[in-house]
């Protein structure tokens, strides 16, 4: 079937047509009138009739046979009228002139009353089709009904033109051709057709079904093929035939339409179904196929429940690559509880039963195959049916395991840098270059005193730098935009906060660039700032105490250099002015004695004496003193000192002239760094201290020796060890002073300076003096020298 | 006893110390003519013959003793001065002084001292020390050349 079949515009030429050609048969020449001719002849009516019986029956067999659900009223009743017409168009066949015997004679009086019969049944039936909008019939009893009516209305028309034909008016005269009578008959079943034509036609242009079109034409040629019938006079004439094969046109169009209304719409209904359910089937297929392949590559848990049983429908293979197993199956828990870490079961049955379709939403620890456990966030939800109807639970899992401790880890880095930073009070910025916008932390607007709420910009960054450091920022900072340069700058500047207070500030910052095209461009520069104000003052502090400092030290130099100077002085005086009036009284003594007279001896001679020695000895401490003051005045001049030989030539000078045996021992000696003469004044001091105080001993013994230190770095002691008159450890700190003696004059000679000079000489090396004794046991003296007082090679 | 007994000039403040040294080159017979003068600006003014020692007669001393310490110009810068004049410059002087610092010692000889002996407080050893100079520089060592040998 085309398009072009389906437009109206064919019948309607058809039937223009067929005007045309009934108009021209009735307007143009009389020929036929004149000379009559034999156009139908039996043989060709019976075709013809038969044609049209026999579409008659189809159209009804196919209406009744059509395996549809719901007949249309209009076509059981059409279909039934042309059973009914069929019927009664086989009984007008077999009365036609020149057939044998139907029960009676034929004759055209019999055969046109069956055709009139015929006609009016079949325009009856259209009128009552289209008169009334019929419903549907549904089942089998309606259509019965109308079928026994039919057969009844045949067998009564048949009953009466068969054996009553005496009832039918007369519609043939033989030789006048049709009575007026026959002419009505046909113009009443043309008006009977008009009707159906009208309502048929309206229908047609209104829905312009092929259906519709068809049984409008069928109508139209009807009722062409009946004003035939009224003009023809032989039965056998031109009308005759013409209104015979629009007849069987009228027919066709009625059983096509009866056959698409009944067998090609239903037939096209279910193709149409089955492409749609196909077409539907493979929408279902590919959605599946998709559901599948999301499930399968889905990382998440997901499973799909029955709302009503529970059981389990799908599970994907993600349960077995995250947990090794897949959730518990069925009723009574539709969630996979045999999953769940023990101690949240309670809490999510309780919570899945608060939310029987779908809304759970909370993280769920479970627990996989090898008994480790995985956070998951599960969520559920229903899925509904076209009805709305929940009728799957779908089920969601994201394991967030390593989320949540990736999570907890940037916490923590964070909070520590947090930390950092508040602790530090530094300052973070960042500036995006591309959209040209200023991150300043809370510390940094601390330290820049801003405030919180309002908007960080360069702009208000450089009206805070101190005036007289703004030419550093900008070119510190502009150079840092360089792209060939490193984009790093490190500077320290002031700052004038917003209330007049300076700040001293340093700051680093790194600029990162981006690739734009061929050029280069500024991404954006993040950086760190302290307040180093503090520090600043620190230092300044620090540095004018150390001028204060400096001149202090200038000053108690100048005083010590004043002091220094008037004890030179001092000592000067001394050693020219005190000794002049000791060598007076020692002079002047002696010539008193020389003066007196011989034998004036006695007490005044012992009186000179004493006052003889009496100033001597104050001589001798005099020297005693300048010797000791000397000590600590004159430079030190450093050099290798042979210890061994020294102590071999104070032994040597100390022992010329002594009139008494000594043991001595003396050890192996070093070499060392230090000042020899002043050195030479420590052994003599306590060589000679030896040699003194065992005087009263006959078995005298001084032993001189030198241990080295523990340690590698500790310095060499050297000691002097006598077994002389010794002395009480209790009185050892008197030793070393100047004047102290721990023994009378008369007992020992002295003048009580001798180890007060060796404590200063041994002090002046950095070393340590030291004595150890008893009374009448002995005494050992031990010294060091510095530790640098090694000998250099 | 000598030959040829030069002048001897004493620059000596202290008048018992001027006593003493004249004593023990007396014991030492020493007979020497021997000037003395109070400070070291008398001792100039001798040596150039002006002021009150205008009237001396050229030449020199065989010797000068020398004490540091003296008023108004002292023995170092007499030796200075006397180490500076061309006419002077060959004299020999001796510090005779109570002195045993190294400052005196050292400068002393930087300036050009024949030799430097201390006092000695002990009166034996004093008279001793000052006769052995006489004796030396008076009497045995050979002047140099402009001395006035009596």
């Amino acid at each position: 079937m085309t398009a072009d079949q389906n437009s109206p515009q064919r019948p309607v030429a058809l039937i223009v047509l067929f005007t045309c050609i009934v108009a021209g048969i009735s307007f143009g020449p009389t020929v036929h009138m004149a000379k009559p001719v034999e156009l139908m002849p039996l043989w060709a009516h019976t075709i013809i009739e038969l044609w049209s019986i026999v579409i008659a029956f189809m159209a009804f067999s196919v209406v009744w046979n059509a395996e549809i659900a719901e007949r249309p009223g209009r076509i059981v009743i059409i279909a039934c009228g042309f059973l009914a017409t069929g019927l009664i168009d086989v009984a007008h066949m077999l009365s036609y002139r020149g057939m044998p015997d139907f029960v009676t004679a034929s004759s055209p009086q019999k055969a046109i009353d069956f055709w009139l019969s015929a006609r009016a049944v079949q325009a009856a039936s259209l009128f009552l089709a289209t008169i009334w909008k019929w419903p549907a019939f549904k089942g089998p009893r309606a259509r019965v009904r109308l079928l026994v009516s039919a057969l009844a209305l045949v067998a009564f028309v048949y009953s009466i033109t068969l054996f009553a034909p005496e009832i039918w008016p007369v519609f043939f005269a033989e030789g006048t051709g049709l009575t007026l009578s026959k002419i009505a008959a046909e113009y009443a079943i043309v008006a009977l057709l008009v009707p159906p034509a009208i309502v048929l036609y309206r229908e047609a242009r209104g829905s312009g079904s092929r259906e519709d079109i068809d049984l409008c034409a069928a109508c139209a040629i009807s009722i062409l093929s009946e004003i035939c019938f009224t003009l023809y006079a032989s039965v056998t004439d031109i009308y005759n035939l013409v209104g015979h094969l629009y007849k069987v046109v009228a027919f066709f169009f009625f059983y096509r339409a009866i056959f698409a209304n009944c067998v090609v719409a239903p037939f096209e209904r279910v193709k149409k179904e089955i492409a749609a359910r196909e077409s539907a089937n493979r929408e279902l297929q590919a959605s599946e196929r998709l559901l599948v392949e999301i499930g399968s590559n889905i990382p998440e848990l997901l499973t799909v429940r029955d709302a009503a049983s529970y059981d389990l429908l799908y599970a994907s293979p993600s349960w077995e690559r995250i947990l090794g197993r897949t959730p518990g199956k069925g009723p009574p828990e539709w969630s996979p509880m045999d999953s769940v870490h023990v101690e949240d079961r309670a809490r999510v049955s309780e919570e899945l039963a608060r939310h029987p379709s779908g809304g759970f939403d909370g993280v769920v620890r479970l627990v996989d195959a090898c008994g480790t456990v995985r956070l998951v966030h599960l969520r559920t939800f229903p899925v509904r049916d076209a009805a709305n109807e929940v009728y799957r639970i779908v089920a969601i899992g994201s394991d967030i395991t390593e989320r949540r401790s990736m999570e907890r880890a940037l916490e923590e880095s964070e909070s520590r840098l947090r930390a950092a930073v508040h602790i530090t009070r530094l300052g973070i910025f960042d500036h995006d270059h591309d959209r040209d916008s200023l991150y300043v932390s809370p510390e940094g607007r601390t330290i820049f005193a801003w405030p919180s709420d309002e908007p960080a910009c360069l702009e208000r960054f450089f009206e805070g730098v101190h005036p007289d450091d703004k030419a550093d920022v900008v070119d510190a900072i502009r150079r840092s935009f360089d792209p060939k340069g490193e984009g790093r700058y490190a500077l320290e500047y002031r700052f004038v906060q917003a209330g007049g207070a300076i700040k001293w500030i340093e700051a680093w910052g790194q600029t990162t660039f981006h690739p734009d095209g061929s050029e280069v461009k500024l991404s954006r520069t993040v950086g760190a700032f302290m307040d180093v104000t503090q520090r600043h003052e620190l230092a300044d502090a620090l540095q004018s105490l150390n001028r204060t400092l400096e001149s202090r030290v200038a000053e108690r130099t100048a005083e010590l250099e004043k002091a220094n100077a008037e004890l030179e002085a001092f000592t000067y005086s001394v050693s020219h002015d005190l000794r002049a009036p000791l060598r007076h009284v020692v002079g002047y003594i002696d010539l008193l004695q020389r003066a007196l007279p011989a034998g004036a001896g006695g007490d005044v001679e012992r009186f000179s004496k004493i006052i003889s020695d009496a100033a001597r000895h104050m001589g001798m401490l005099i020297d005693s003193l300048l010797g000791f003051s000397r000590i600590g005045r004159t430079p030190m001049h450093l050099a290798n000192v042979d210890m061994g030989m020294l102590v071999t030539d104070v032994r040597a000078e100390l022992s010329h002239g002594l009139d008494r045996a000594i043991e001595w021992s003396v050890g192996a000696l070093p070499v060392v760094l230090a000042d020899a003469t002043l050195l030479k004044v420590v052994w003599t001091n306590l060589v000679s201290n030896a040699i003194k105080f065992t005087a009263g001993r006959p078995d005298a013994r001084i032993e001189i020796g030198c241990t080295r230190g523990a340690s590698g770095d500790a310095p060499h002691v050297f000691y002097v060890k006598d077994n002389g008159a010794g002395f009480d450890m209790r009185y050892s700190d008197k030793l070393f002073g100047v004047f102290q003696r721990l023994h009378r004059r008369e007992e020992f000679e002295g003048t009580g300076i001798g180890l007060a000079s060796c404590k200063r000489i041994v002090e002046r090396h950095g070393g340590r003096i030291w004595a150890s004794a008893a009374p009448a046991g002995g005494a050992t003296f031990s010294f060091t020298l510095a530790s640098t007082s090694k000998a250099v090679a | 006893m000598s030959a040829c007994p030069g002048r001897i000039l004493l620059a000596e403040d202290d008048r018992h110390d001027q006593e003493l040294i004249l004593r023990a080159l007396k014991e030492h017979r020493i007979d020497n003519e021997v000037v003395v003068v109070d400070d070291g600006a008398k001792a100039l003014d001798y040596l150039h013959r002006r002021g009150e020692y205008a009237s001396v007669p050229p030449g020199n001393p065989a010797l000068v003793l020398l004490d540091i310490k003296m008023p108004k110009v002292d023995g170092l810068e007499v030796l200075r001065e006397v180490r500076a004049t061309e006419e002077l410059r060959m004299l020999p002087v001796v510090m005779l002084t109570s002195s045993r610092e190294h400052q005196d010692i050292n400068e002393s000889y930087t300036r050009g001292t024949s030799a430097y002996v201390v006092k000695p407080v002990d009166y034996t050893d004093f008279v001793s020390a000052i006769g052995k100079i006489g004796a030396f520089w008076g009497l045995l060592n050979e002047p140099p050349p402009g001395t006035v040998v009596r």
